[in-house]
């Protein structure tokens, strides 16, 4: 009698152990690091892989390109011009002075990924340093770097580039300094943003009530947590800068003669459109490429390392 | 009220201080315009003489004064390359701008906003997928890019429409749409996650709790509440257009302020430049504040509080 | 939280709730949930979050649904409105009987017409549940003229007659508020004014003083319980709360996991609680029984949807589990109004 309760107690037992050990495999199935996660996504994101192959193929031509073809975007040719793609020794034709297509689009590149990058390291710097200092300090500081932030970064892009050029003369130095300024407002209203809520955080809470410097709660526990968000905005705003270069330089404002830049060649090829349409085509689609990569690359990265950073991309996408 | 109180002064505040900048900003490329104006033979004194004629030689905030008193009287000056007078030439080009910007601005939102709608109850449909599509498309593409191809396309190949030139309707299309396409594609996108957003939202089920048909629910209320967001974003969308009519009006040849604008600078005509400025800084900073009021308006949580 | 009944000054509470359940056990009930199964499709599969649910709401009765958050309560009244969000969650079988008619079966625009006016629903968080870009006049009077043709004015009188029939201090001026500008409890007291205004024959209210402050919830549930019964009402209260179910309910189901577990008048299932999930569920409340007891917390937690177990899905976390309850799912028995899902039911 006993030993047959006994028995069956043990039978429910050894299910309940059972059961245990199956929901155990199931959380341990479904358990994998963040690492692992971005990995995974990073595999499974058709966006980024597509972007990082684009990326590849224009770093190689903006790079590889000049360096290959001897990077000479000077020499006229009177006998050879207007020579459509694939003519002998000149891949994607010749232009109105008989230079070579190929040489001019690829420095083309070199000069638009040149600005990007330029554009970029200001923007993430001073971006990052403003938004911090901002965002920690509050009270009037906040106030006015802020305030000065919210309206770089609705003012047009455009509009500055040209008042800066109206004010410092032609060249890539004030598209560059314009490029940057609205990009570095962009990066410093999220920075910005990410450094509020976290200084609610417990752990800077902690940090703070446990008598850390300012400086220190900082460096150490706020600078590490925005530069993800950081990173990936500032790929984002990559698209922005080579778009702003190609169409300053296209309306003669931007590059100056003779350093060809994308919009400029698709400028000097407009007025021969109707003869040989490759001449604005080709490069006109070589930006296509360089917008549509780092495009791409952003929109990867934003989905991989932060989702939830889609929400501030649609704010993003104002610009 | 207050909210709106407090953007208006903050407004008058950003006028004021872009004002001087540009002044500052015009007058430390000064010694550049006198250069670009007299031939390279020109003698120190020559040269000496234009820059007093023009008043250069005072100490700026001088210059900036007297400056502000002259745009009070609506005495601007001429033009240093073709002697317009530049309140003419204000009256004149603002015109055609108002047209193309405004024709822009509302192609925005008409085009927009339906597609975005459509895109957001018909979503994960052939509707869905292609209204996404033309929006990354007209994202991706930078819109000089759009125009050459619309000129070659519609004025080149087809010949339906003119390829440049003010200020007939037909002429106007091509411009209008070009300069509206971001917009639009950013419109489409807001439209359609705004939507989305909102018709998950836990008051959607009251109302529907409440036995209120779909039409209402989502032509009436999830749309408002949508809206909001887009509005506010309304003063973005004109300082957008105020910038790509840079680009746009060069392109297709229609004389806007734009245009103006970009010839001075190229040109080094910098009276011209320097009012041009003004006014362009002036159109953009009063659109953001007109957007900020309207987004007060149409968003009750803030009217009242 | 204060869950001891006794706290409930109001005498309508602390009446007799057997006494209503008796005179509703005579007659028909108004609304039958019979065999009701609720899916949610997954990428792992579709899994039943509501799994062969059965109850009867009688006239003027307040039935309440208790369980833990997550299982089904919300599913089931949202079944019954036919307000599930579709895709990805849908009803896969079963019958939702009203007036003659299977509410599962209308065709969307016929059930438009029984929300609101023959049945109303309110919901847990006010603050968004309601619209947030229209006055509470302008919700309401929408809502009256789609079923009622009536003037604006005469929705407007309806609007503010029923806003201070539920408590609504100033009336004639929340009328014309914005949800913002009003305190959670007033919220709550315009979605619930908003509910009754067409006079509906059941109220559903999902956890309706859960997000409100203790003091607001009293007042709440006192108001609810004054309109159900001045208004010969039904109310199916859904609610994680037992001191919410001890002061309101004639009767109650446990809902475990999906299913209905135990079903009972309020005072025999607080005095003589049969399934041991509802024994847990007293275990783990302070001072409900009158003995002072130690409080017990439920061994375990619920089992995940894509793992519920063959047998009793109560079985894992059950004190008093045989290996039956492991490989066979009880039947639900249901006698005399009083319903169990258990091969081994215990005394409490």
């Amino acid at each position: 009698m006993t030993a047959a309760i006994e028995g069956a107690e043990s039978a429910v037992a050894a299910r309940r152990l059972a059961w245990e050990d199956q929901l155990l495999a199931l959380e341990e199935a479904q358990h994998v690091t963040g690492l692992q996660r971005s990995l995974s996504r990073m595999r499974h994101n058709r966006l980024l892989l597509l972007g990082s192959a684009l990326g590849v193929i224009v770093l190689a031509a903006g790079i590889l390109g000049p360096w290959i073809t001897g990077g000479d975007y000077v020499t006229q040719d009177f006998q050879d011009i207007h020579l459509p793609p694939l003519s002998d020794g000149h891949i994607f034709g010749t232009d109105a002075l008989g230079r070579d297509m190929a040489v001019r689009v690829f420095v083309g590149i070199r000069v638009s990924l040149t600005v990007a990058a330029g554009v970029t390291v200001l923007a993430l710097v001073a971006g990052i340093v403003l938004g911090m200092v901002a965002g920690y300090l509050r009270g009037w500081t906040d106030r006015t770097i802020g305030g000065t932030i919210d309206f770089i970064w609705g003012f047009p892009l455009i509009l500055l580039a040209v008042l800066f050029v109206g004010g410092m003369g032609g060249g890539l130095f004030p598209v560059i300094l314009a490029v940057g300024l609205v990009n570095t407002a962009a990066i410093a209203r999220v920075v910005r943003g990410e450094v509020l809520t976290l200084s609610q955080r417990e752990f800077v809470e902690a940090a703070r009530a446990g008598g850390y410097s300012s400086m220190r709660i900082m460096w150490r526990h706020i600078f590490p947590n925005i530069l993800a968000p950081a990173f990936v905005l500032a790929s984002y705003y990559v698209a922005v800068a080579v778009i702003a270069e190609a169409a300053l330089s296209f309306i003669g404002l931007g590059a100056q003669p003779p350093t060809p830049s994308l919009g400029q060649l698709v400028a000097d090829g407009r007025n021969f459109l109707r003869l040989n349409h490759w001449e604005s085509t080709i490069p006109g689609i070589a930006i296509v490429l360089v917008v549509l990569s780092v495009s791409l690359i952003g929109d990867g990265l934003r989905d991989v390392f932060d989702p939830r950073l889609r929400h501030e991309a649609k704010s993003v996408d104002e610009q | 009220m207050k909210r709106i109180a407090a953007r208006s002064l903050y407004t008058l505040i950003v006028l004021l201080l872009s004002s001087i900048a540009v002044f500052y900003a015009i007058r430390l490329s000064g010694g550049d315009a006198v250069s670009a104006r007299l031939p390279a033979s020109a003698s120190y004194e020559e040269r000496e003489e234009f820059r007093e004629l023009l008043g250069l030689n005072d100490p700026v905030h001088e210059q900036y004064f007297r400056y502000m008193g002259r745009l009070l009287t609506f005495d601007l000056g001429k033009s240093l390359t073709n002697n317009a007078d530049i309140f003419d030439m204000l009256t004149e080009h603002g015109k055609n701008s108002l047209i193309l910007g405004a024709a822009a601005f509302a192609l925005v939102f008409v085009i927009g906003v339906p597609l975005g709608i459509l895109a957001a109850v018909k979503r994960n449909s052939w509707a869905d997928g292609s209204v996404m599509t033309f929006s990354v498309a007209g994202m991706a593409v930078p819109n000089f890019w759009l125009a050459l191809l619309s000129v070659w396309l519609f004025a080149s190949t087809l010949g339906w429409l003119p390829s440049a030139g003010c200020c007939s309707t037909k002429q106007l299309i091509l411009p209008a749409v070009v300069l509206a396409m971001e917009g639009i594609a950013l419109t489409v996108r807001m439209t359609r996650s705004a939507m989305l957003e909102n018709l998950g939202q836990d008051f959607v089920r009251t109302l529907r709790a409440g036995g209120l048909s779909e039409t209402s629910i989502v032509g009436k209320h999830v749309l408002r509440n949508a809206m909001v967001p887009i509005i506010s974003l309304a003063g973005l969308r004109i300082g957008q257009i105020v910038g790509y009519a840079l680009v746009v009006e060069t392109i297709f040849g229609w004389p806007g302020l734009g245009q103006v604008l970009v010839n001075a600078v190229l040109r080094r005509d910098y009276p011209v430049a320097q009012f041009f400025s003004l006014v362009l800084i002036a159109i953009v900073v009063l659109s953001n504040w007109l957007a900020d009021v309207g987004y007060t308006v149409a968003n009750p949580r803030l009217r009242r509080t | 939280m204060s869950p001891d009944p006794a706290m409930n000054s109001d005498p309508a509470m602390n009446s007799d709730p057997t006494a209503a359940a008796a005179n509703g056990a005579g007659r028909a009930p108004v609304l039958s949930v019979r065999n009701l199964h609720t899916a949610v499709a997954t990428p792992d599969g579709s899994f039943d979050v509501v799994r062969d649910v059965s109850f009867d709401i009688n006239p003027n009765e307040v039935l309440c649904l208790v369980g833990e958050s997550g299982c089904g309560k919300t599913i089931t009244a949202l079944s019954i409105m036919r307000l599930l969000p579709t895709p990805p969650v849908r009803i896969t079988s079963g019958e939702v009987v009203f007036d003659g008619t299977d509410l599962t079966q209308l065709p969307e625009r016929r059930v438009r017409d029984v929300r609101s006016e023959r049945i109303s629903m309110i919901f847990q968080d006010p603050l968004t549940s309601l619209d947030p870009v229209f006055t509470v006049g302008q919700v309401m009077t929408e809502v009256i003229r789609t079923h009622r043709d009536v003037t604006k004015a005469a929705a407007r009188e309806m609007s503010v007659d029923i806003l201070r029939a539920v408590g609504l201090p100033a009336p004639a001026e929340r009328f014309d508020s914005y949800p913002h500008e009003l305190s959670g409890g007033m919220r709550q007291r315009v979605m619930i004014a908003t509910a009754l205004v067409l006079d509906p024959e059941i109220l559903i209210a999902d956890e309706p003083t859960t997000a409100l402050d203790v003091t607001v919830q009293a007042q709440i549930l006192e108001r609810l319980r004054s309109e159900q019964q001045g208004r010969h009402m039904s109310m199916l209260l859904i609610t994680h709360d037992l001191a919410v179910v001890a002061s309101i309910a004639d009767r109650v189901a446990v809902m475990y996991a999906g299913e209905i577990v135990e079903e009972a008048p309020v005072d025999e299932l607080f005095a003589d609680p049969r399934h041991p999930y509802t024994q847990g569920l007293l275990r783990a409340l302070p001072h409900v029984s009158r003995k002072r007891r130690e409080l017990v917390p439920i061994a375990g937690l619920v089992p995940p949807a894509q793992m519920m177990p063959p047998g009793c899905r109560f079985a894992p976390r059950c004190p008093h589990a045989l290996e039956r309850c492991w490989d066979e799912h009880p039947a639900y028995e249901k006698n005399h109004g009083v319903g169990l899902r258990c091969f081994n039911p215990q005394p409490f």
